[in-house]
Parts: C-alpha cells; structure tokens; sequence
C-alpha cells in the first residue's frame, strides 16, 4: 500500500488535484476513470471549502490491491465555538437537507454548532476504544449513513422543486455521489478540537494494471 | 485557456472550448460568454475537445442558460463528450441546458 499526504487551501486547488490525478495514473487509472477521480477529489474539497476559513485541510491518499481512495480532513470547530467559526461551519451544515452521505455531514456540522451537543450519542462506537487505547486523548466517531436518523433536527416543510437554482444547491454532492464506489464520515476529537475526515474511495476495474511501484 | 476559437457573426456566436472547465478555468468563460447576450441571440458552445467539467463549470453554464432566458436569447452546447454528459445526467442539467 502506497499513500501521499499534503495539505491543500484555495490557492493551491489546481496544484492538488494534479497531484491527486498524478497518483492515481500511476496505479493504473486512466482515461474516463482518472478524470473522475480528479472530480471527486474537487468536488469534496468544494463542499468541505468553508473550513478552509478555520485552518488549512489535508489530503491522504492511498491505494491497496482493489481500489484508491483519499481522505479529506478538514477543520469541525471545537468545544468553545465562537461565533465566527460557528457562522463558517453553519455553511456547510446548511446542505443538511440534502439525502445521503451529504446530507449526512451537512447534518453533523449542524450538530455541532448547537452548544453542548453530545455527538457520542448517535456515533458508532466502533471505533472509540481503539484510538482510546492508543493513549493519545484522540477519540474518534464512525457516522454511518443509517444513524442519521437519531440525529435531533427542526421539522422543516417539504419543499420540492427542479427550478435550476435548486440544483445548484445539489451539483457537488449529486457528483461525488454518482461517481464514488464508497463513502465514509469519520469525526475525530482530540482535547476539545474536532476533525472530520471525509474518505472517497474509487474501485479498480477489470484491465486496470496492478503492482506497479513508485521509487 | 478554456477558450479555444471563438467565431462572432454578430447575432450568433460559436466558442469553442478545450481542456478542462474547472474552478480554475470557469471564471474565464464567465468572463467572455455572459457579455456575449447582450447583443447576440444565438450562442453556441462547441464541447468538442472539452474534457472535464466540475461543478464551477456547471454554474457558469447555468449562469448563462439564465442570462439567455432573461435578454429572450438561445445558448446551445454542442459535442458533448460521453463522460460530460454522465455528469449533466447526474446533476439534473440534462433538463436545464440546451444539449446536442
């Protein structure tokens, strides 16, 4: 298994996913796919953009026998929210009527912009001992998809329309969803300060060349 | 550059464009294709040697669907790549934009 870490902000986007494209042609993508990774690689860091705000976010990728993924893992805030960073993570929370694993983190950010909110409650516990056990303070949560139902939200009325703006509000997460084999939300916490981590994972097909080592 | 030829006949515009429409290279079209309706009626892009199209590309195009509704003017996308229209057929745009 192979994997590259780098930061990324704004002014470096175009810089990034030639990196991230430039991994991925080494692992055998090309053509239709490797265009598509590059999409997915742009379109999360668009929905993650306005924690770019807060501090910079990162970008890991890696690659095993049957599939590349990257991870991007961004600024959540932390417990003593001020008003400037809630107002930028309520930005992303506004996707939160949105279905799927979109709706999902846009469901978490707004989560956590409620004071005292205890995410520990409606997480996956799965994961929680082991970091724990790691002896570092760094606790982590899964959010699987099937939890957002026992997430506390406002009744909200049904509005339901295909007038073009509405699909402007949909275009990064409709993307990300239609091209990605999997998606996974992960919130870290460690002394107070939050992380959510965001993984996008691309399957190999069939014909695609495997083993292929970088120097 | 985003834009590859760009054929004015006054009322009926044609730009070609290639490579990628991206976050980089969408406010490059903006800048040139919503000008455009103020006197044409008719514009054509040609998205034969386009390879890439994200999101801030998406609302560009959109961007000028509207300004073509409002000056009563018609913008057309031409050629489109297999892989393009997958993404207009995943975003809804295939409903919103004039497609060949």
């Amino acid at each position: 298994m192979i994997s590259d870490k780098f930061m990324i902000d704004h002014s470096t986007l175009e810089k990034n996913l030639d990196r991230v494209e430039n991994m991925a042609s080494c692992y055998g993508f090309a053509g239709k796919e490797l265009l598509q990774i590059r999409l997915l690689a742009e379109e999360t860091i668009s929905v993650i953009s306005p924690t770019l705000e807060l501090s910079e976010a990162w970008i890991k990728m890696s690659t095993d026998d049957n599939s590349f993924s990257f991870t991007v893992d961004c600024d959540a805030g932390n417990d003593a929210l001020d008003e400037k960073t809630k107002a930028t993570l309520m930005k992303i929370g506004g996707a939160s009527e949105q279905k799927g694993v979109f709706g999902l983190i846009g469901k978490i950010f707004d989560f956590l912009t409620v004071p005292g909110a205890d995410y520990s409650a409606v997480a996956d516990h799965s994961l929680i001992s082991s970091y724990a056990l790691g002896g570092q303070g760094l606790y982590g949560y899964y959010f699987a998809p099937e939890l957002i139902d026992v997430l506390p939200e406002e009744k909200k009325d049904d509005v339901k329309s295909d007038a073009p703006d509405d699909k402007t509000a949909n275009m990064e997460i409709n993307i990300v969803e239609g091209f990605a084999d999997d998606i996974q939300v992960k919130l870290l916490s460690h002394r107070g300060d939050r992380r959510l981590a965001i993984t996008v994972k691309k399957d190999f097909s069939k014909g695609q060349i495997e083993g292929i080592e970088i120097a | 550059m985003i834009i590859k030829n760009t054929v004015d006949n006054g009322d009926s515009v044609k730009i070609e464009l290639t490579g990628r429409l991206d976050t980089v290279t969408a406010p490059e079209l903006q800048e040139v294709l919503i000008p455009l309706f103020d006197k044409a009626k008719t514009v054509d892009l040609d998205f034969t040697d386009l390879v890439y199209l994200s999101s801030a590309g998406l609302r560009v195009l959109l961007m000028g669907e509207k300004t073509a509704k409002a000056k009563s003017a018609t913008m057309t996308i031409n050629n489109v790549s297999g892989e393009i229209m997958e993404v207009f057929k995943m975003t809804g745009f295939d409903n919103v934009l004039k497609i060949k």
